[in-house]
Protein backbone atom coordinates (compact mmCIF):
# COMPACT_ATOMS: atom_id res chain seq x y z
CA UNK A 1 0.00 0.00 0.00
CA UNK A 2 1.27 3.46 -0.84
CA UNK A 3 1.86 5.69 2.12
CA UNK A 4 -0.35 8.71 2.61
CA UNK A 5 2.74 10.85 2.10
CA UNK A 6 2.93 9.89 -1.60
CA UNK A 7 -0.70 10.73 -2.22
CA UNK A 8 -0.46 14.21 -0.75
CA UNK A 9 -1.41 16.78 -3.38
CA UNK A 10 1.02 19.51 -4.31
CA UNK A 11 -0.11 22.87 -2.93
CA UNK A 12 -1.88 24.98 -5.54
CA UNK A 13 -2.66 22.09 -7.86
CA UNK A 14 -5.81 20.98 -6.09
CA UNK A 15 -9.30 22.31 -6.72
CA UNK A 16 -12.06 23.06 -4.22
CA UNK A 17 -14.40 20.51 -5.75
CA UNK A 18 -12.50 17.20 -5.67
CA UNK A 19 -14.69 15.55 -8.32
CA UNK A 20 -14.29 18.06 -11.16
CA UNK A 21 -12.76 15.47 -13.51
CA UNK A 22 -15.90 13.35 -13.43
CA UNK A 23 -18.23 16.35 -13.34
CA UNK A 24 -21.25 15.93 -15.57
CA UNK A 25 -22.61 19.05 -17.19
CA UNK A 26 -26.36 19.44 -16.84
CA UNK A 27 -28.63 22.28 -18.06
CA UNK A 28 -28.99 23.50 -14.48
CA UNK A 29 -25.26 23.63 -13.82
CA UNK A 30 -24.63 25.31 -17.18
CA UNK A 31 -27.29 27.88 -16.26
CA UNK A 32 -25.45 28.60 -12.99
CA UNK A 33 -22.03 28.96 -14.62
CA UNK A 34 -23.43 31.18 -17.37
CA UNK A 35 -25.09 33.29 -14.66
CA UNK A 36 -21.66 33.92 -13.14
CA UNK A 37 -20.04 34.59 -16.50
CA UNK A 38 -22.75 37.04 -17.58
CA UNK A 39 -22.57 38.71 -14.16
CA UNK A 40 -18.84 39.34 -14.51
CA UNK A 41 -19.31 40.49 -18.12
CA UNK A 42 -21.99 43.01 -17.04
CA UNK A 43 -19.59 44.25 -14.36
CA UNK A 44 -16.89 44.77 -17.01
CA UNK A 45 -19.35 46.82 -19.09
CA UNK A 46 -20.38 48.90 -16.05
CA UNK A 47 -17.56 51.50 -16.33
CA UNK A 48 -18.72 52.15 -19.92
CA UNK A 49 -22.26 52.66 -18.68
CA UNK A 50 -21.10 55.11 -16.02
CA UNK A 51 -19.08 56.99 -18.63
CA UNK A 52 -22.07 57.11 -21.02
CA UNK A 53 -24.43 58.24 -18.24
CA UNK A 54 -22.07 60.97 -17.04
CA UNK A 55 -21.84 62.29 -20.61
CA UNK A 56 -25.60 62.13 -21.16
CA UNK A 57 -26.03 64.18 -17.98
CA UNK A 58 -23.24 66.59 -18.92
CA UNK A 59 -25.16 69.05 -21.10
CA UNK A 60 -26.49 69.36 -24.67
CA UNK A 61 -23.15 68.99 -26.47
CA UNK A 62 -21.99 65.89 -24.61
CA UNK A 63 -25.49 64.43 -24.91
CA UNK A 64 -25.53 64.86 -28.70
CA UNK A 65 -22.03 63.42 -28.98
CA UNK A 66 -22.99 60.41 -26.89
CA UNK A 67 -26.07 59.71 -29.02
CA UNK A 68 -23.75 59.57 -32.05
CA UNK A 69 -21.41 57.20 -30.16
CA UNK A 70 -24.32 54.94 -29.12
CA UNK A 71 -25.69 54.80 -32.67
CA UNK A 72 -22.31 53.98 -34.24
CA UNK A 73 -21.65 50.32 -35.07
CA UNK A 74 -19.46 49.68 -32.00
CA UNK A 75 -22.02 51.51 -29.86
CA UNK A 76 -24.87 49.41 -31.22
CA UNK A 77 -22.89 46.22 -30.72
CA UNK A 78 -22.18 47.23 -27.12
CA UNK A 79 -25.85 47.99 -26.54
CA UNK A 80 -26.86 44.67 -28.04
CA UNK A 81 -24.26 42.68 -26.07
CA UNK A 82 -25.25 44.40 -22.83
CA UNK A 83 -28.92 43.75 -23.62
CA UNK A 84 -28.28 40.06 -24.31
CA UNK A 85 -26.19 39.68 -21.13
CA UNK A 86 -28.83 41.47 -19.05
CA UNK A 87 -31.63 39.38 -20.56
CA UNK A 88 -29.95 36.16 -19.56
CA UNK A 89 -28.83 37.38 -16.13
CA UNK A 90 -32.26 38.81 -15.25
CA UNK A 91 -34.21 35.78 -16.50
CA UNK A 92 -31.96 33.27 -14.77
CA UNK A 93 -31.96 35.55 -11.70
CA UNK A 94 -35.76 35.28 -11.61
CA UNK A 95 -35.35 31.50 -11.98
CA UNK A 96 -32.94 31.45 -9.02
CA UNK A 97 -35.36 33.53 -6.93
CA UNK A 98 -38.24 31.15 -7.69
CA UNK A 99 -36.06 28.17 -6.78
CA UNK A 100 -35.13 29.93 -3.51
CA UNK A 101 -38.82 30.31 -2.76
CA UNK A 102 -39.16 26.56 -3.22
CA UNK A 103 -40.73 26.63 -6.66
CA UNK A 104 -39.54 24.16 -9.28
CA UNK A 105 -36.85 22.46 -7.22
CA UNK A 106 -37.20 18.96 -8.66
CA UNK A 107 -34.42 17.85 -11.06
CA UNK A 108 -36.86 17.78 -13.98
CA UNK A 109 -38.22 21.25 -13.18
CA UNK A 110 -34.66 22.63 -12.77
CA UNK A 111 -33.73 21.27 -16.20
CA UNK A 112 -36.88 22.52 -17.89
CA UNK A 113 -36.62 25.98 -16.33
CA UNK A 114 -32.98 26.18 -17.45
CA UNK A 115 -34.04 25.37 -21.03
CA UNK A 116 -36.82 27.94 -20.70
CA UNK A 117 -34.34 30.61 -19.60
CA UNK A 118 -31.96 29.77 -22.49
CA UNK A 119 -34.76 30.04 -25.05
CA UNK A 120 -36.36 33.18 -23.61
CA UNK A 121 -32.98 34.90 -23.33
CA UNK A 122 -32.18 34.01 -26.95
CA UNK A 123 -35.59 35.29 -28.05
CA UNK A 124 -35.14 38.54 -26.10
CA UNK A 125 -31.63 39.03 -27.47
CA UNK A 126 -32.96 38.62 -31.01
CA UNK A 127 -35.75 41.12 -30.31
CA UNK A 128 -33.21 43.58 -28.91
CA UNK A 129 -31.05 43.16 -31.98
CA UNK A 130 -34.06 43.82 -34.18
CA UNK A 131 -34.96 46.97 -32.19
CA UNK A 132 -31.38 48.26 -32.45
CA UNK A 133 -31.02 47.69 -36.21
CA UNK B 1 -13.26 38.10 7.03
CA UNK B 2 -13.76 34.38 6.70
CA UNK B 3 -16.48 33.05 4.44
CA UNK B 4 -17.89 30.81 7.14
CA UNK B 5 -20.15 33.25 8.94
CA UNK B 6 -21.26 35.64 6.20
CA UNK B 7 -23.17 33.04 4.17
CA UNK B 8 -26.70 33.98 5.12
CA UNK B 9 -26.26 37.70 4.84
CA UNK B 10 -24.56 37.30 1.43
CA UNK B 11 -27.41 35.10 0.28
CA UNK B 12 -30.08 37.45 1.61
CA UNK B 13 -28.62 40.70 0.27
CA UNK B 14 -27.79 39.20 -3.10
CA UNK B 15 -31.48 38.35 -3.51
CA UNK B 16 -32.90 41.52 -1.98
CA UNK B 17 -30.80 43.63 -4.38
CA UNK B 18 -31.71 41.29 -7.26
CA UNK B 19 -35.42 42.09 -6.79
CA UNK B 20 -34.70 45.80 -7.20
CA UNK B 21 -32.38 45.22 -10.18
CA UNK B 22 -34.96 43.20 -12.14
CA UNK B 23 -36.95 46.40 -12.49
CA UNK B 24 -34.28 49.11 -12.50
CA UNK B 25 -31.74 47.08 -14.51
CA UNK B 26 -34.22 46.43 -17.30
CA UNK B 27 -35.33 50.06 -17.14
CA UNK B 28 -31.76 51.31 -17.50
CA UNK B 29 -31.22 49.39 -20.73
CA UNK B 30 -34.55 50.53 -22.20
CA UNK B 31 -33.74 54.13 -21.27
CA UNK B 32 -30.32 53.95 -22.92
CA UNK B 33 -31.82 52.55 -26.13
CA UNK B 34 -34.58 55.20 -26.07
CA UNK B 35 -31.90 57.92 -25.90
CA UNK B 36 -29.74 56.27 -28.58
CA UNK B 37 -32.66 55.81 -30.99
CA UNK B 38 -33.75 59.41 -30.49
CA UNK B 39 -37.11 58.47 -28.94
CA UNK B 40 -36.18 60.91 -26.17
CA UNK B 41 -34.71 64.29 -27.14
CA UNK B 42 -32.31 66.34 -25.06
CA UNK B 43 -34.95 68.67 -23.60
CA UNK B 44 -37.16 65.84 -22.39
CA UNK B 45 -34.09 64.00 -21.06
CA UNK B 46 -32.84 67.07 -19.17
CA UNK B 47 -36.25 67.81 -17.69
CA UNK B 48 -36.59 64.19 -16.59
CA UNK B 49 -33.16 64.12 -14.96
CA UNK B 50 -33.60 67.44 -13.17
CA UNK B 51 -36.41 65.88 -11.15
CA UNK B 52 -35.20 65.09 -7.64
CA UNK B 53 -36.96 61.72 -7.61
CA UNK B 54 -35.16 60.63 -10.76
CA UNK B 55 -31.84 61.58 -9.14
CA UNK B 56 -32.82 59.71 -5.97
CA UNK B 57 -33.90 56.54 -7.82
CA UNK B 58 -30.76 56.67 -9.99
CA UNK B 59 -28.58 56.94 -6.88
CA UNK B 60 -30.49 54.09 -5.23
CA UNK B 61 -30.07 51.98 -8.39
CA UNK B 62 -26.31 52.57 -8.50
CA UNK B 63 -25.95 51.72 -4.80
CA UNK B 64 -28.00 48.52 -5.10
CA UNK B 65 -26.17 47.55 -8.30
CA UNK B 66 -22.74 47.97 -6.70
CA UNK B 67 -23.77 46.03 -3.57
CA UNK B 68 -25.02 43.21 -5.85
CA UNK B 69 -21.75 43.30 -7.82
CA UNK B 70 -19.68 43.34 -4.63
CA UNK B 71 -21.38 40.23 -3.20
CA UNK B 72 -21.21 38.44 -6.55
CA UNK B 73 -17.50 39.12 -6.98
CA UNK B 74 -16.81 38.27 -3.32
CA UNK B 75 -18.56 34.90 -3.63
CA UNK B 76 -16.75 34.12 -6.89
CA UNK B 77 -13.39 35.14 -5.37
CA UNK B 78 -14.06 32.91 -2.36
CA UNK B 79 -14.69 30.02 -4.75
CA UNK B 80 -11.70 30.40 -7.05
CA UNK B 81 -9.01 32.38 -5.19
CA UNK B 82 -7.67 29.97 -2.64
CA UNK B 83 -4.68 31.90 -1.32
CA UNK B 84 -5.84 34.23 1.44
CA UNK B 85 -3.58 37.15 0.55
CA UNK B 86 -4.37 37.01 -3.14
CA UNK B 87 -8.08 36.97 -2.39
CA UNK B 88 -7.87 39.73 0.19
CA UNK B 89 -5.75 42.07 -1.93
CA UNK B 90 -8.01 41.47 -4.92
CA UNK B 91 -11.18 42.15 -2.92
CA UNK B 92 -9.66 45.18 -1.20
CA UNK B 93 -8.64 46.71 -4.56
CA UNK B 94 -12.04 45.89 -6.00
CA UNK B 95 -13.76 47.59 -3.05
CA UNK B 96 -11.65 50.72 -3.53
CA UNK B 97 -12.51 50.86 -7.26
CA UNK B 98 -16.20 50.30 -6.51
CA UNK B 99 -16.24 53.05 -3.88
CA UNK B 100 -14.49 55.54 -6.16
CA UNK B 101 -16.82 54.67 -9.03
CA UNK B 102 -19.81 55.10 -6.72
CA UNK B 103 -18.72 58.53 -5.51
CA UNK B 104 -17.94 59.65 -9.06
CA UNK B 105 -21.27 58.59 -10.57
CA UNK B 106 -23.28 59.97 -7.63
CA UNK B 107 -21.58 63.34 -8.12
CA UNK B 108 -22.52 63.18 -11.81
CA UNK B 109 -26.13 62.26 -11.09
CA UNK B 110 -26.51 65.22 -8.73
CA UNK B 111 -24.64 67.57 -11.06
CA UNK B 112 -21.77 68.16 -8.66
CA UNK B 113 -18.85 67.33 -10.93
Amino acid sequence: MPSSEEKRPVAGTTVLSPRLSIYRWLPGSIASVVHRVTGVAILILLPFYFWILSNLLGGAEKFACMVVVLMSSPGKIMLWVSGALLSYHLLNGIRFLLIDFGLGTSPVAMRNSAYMVFSLAALLAMTQGWVLL
Amino acid sequence: MSASHTGFSDWFWQRATALVLIVLGAWTWVELVAVAKGWVDFNAWQEWNACIWVMAVRSFFVLVLLVHAWIGVKVIAEDYMRAFWIRMSFLASFLVVLSLGFIWIIMNIWGLS
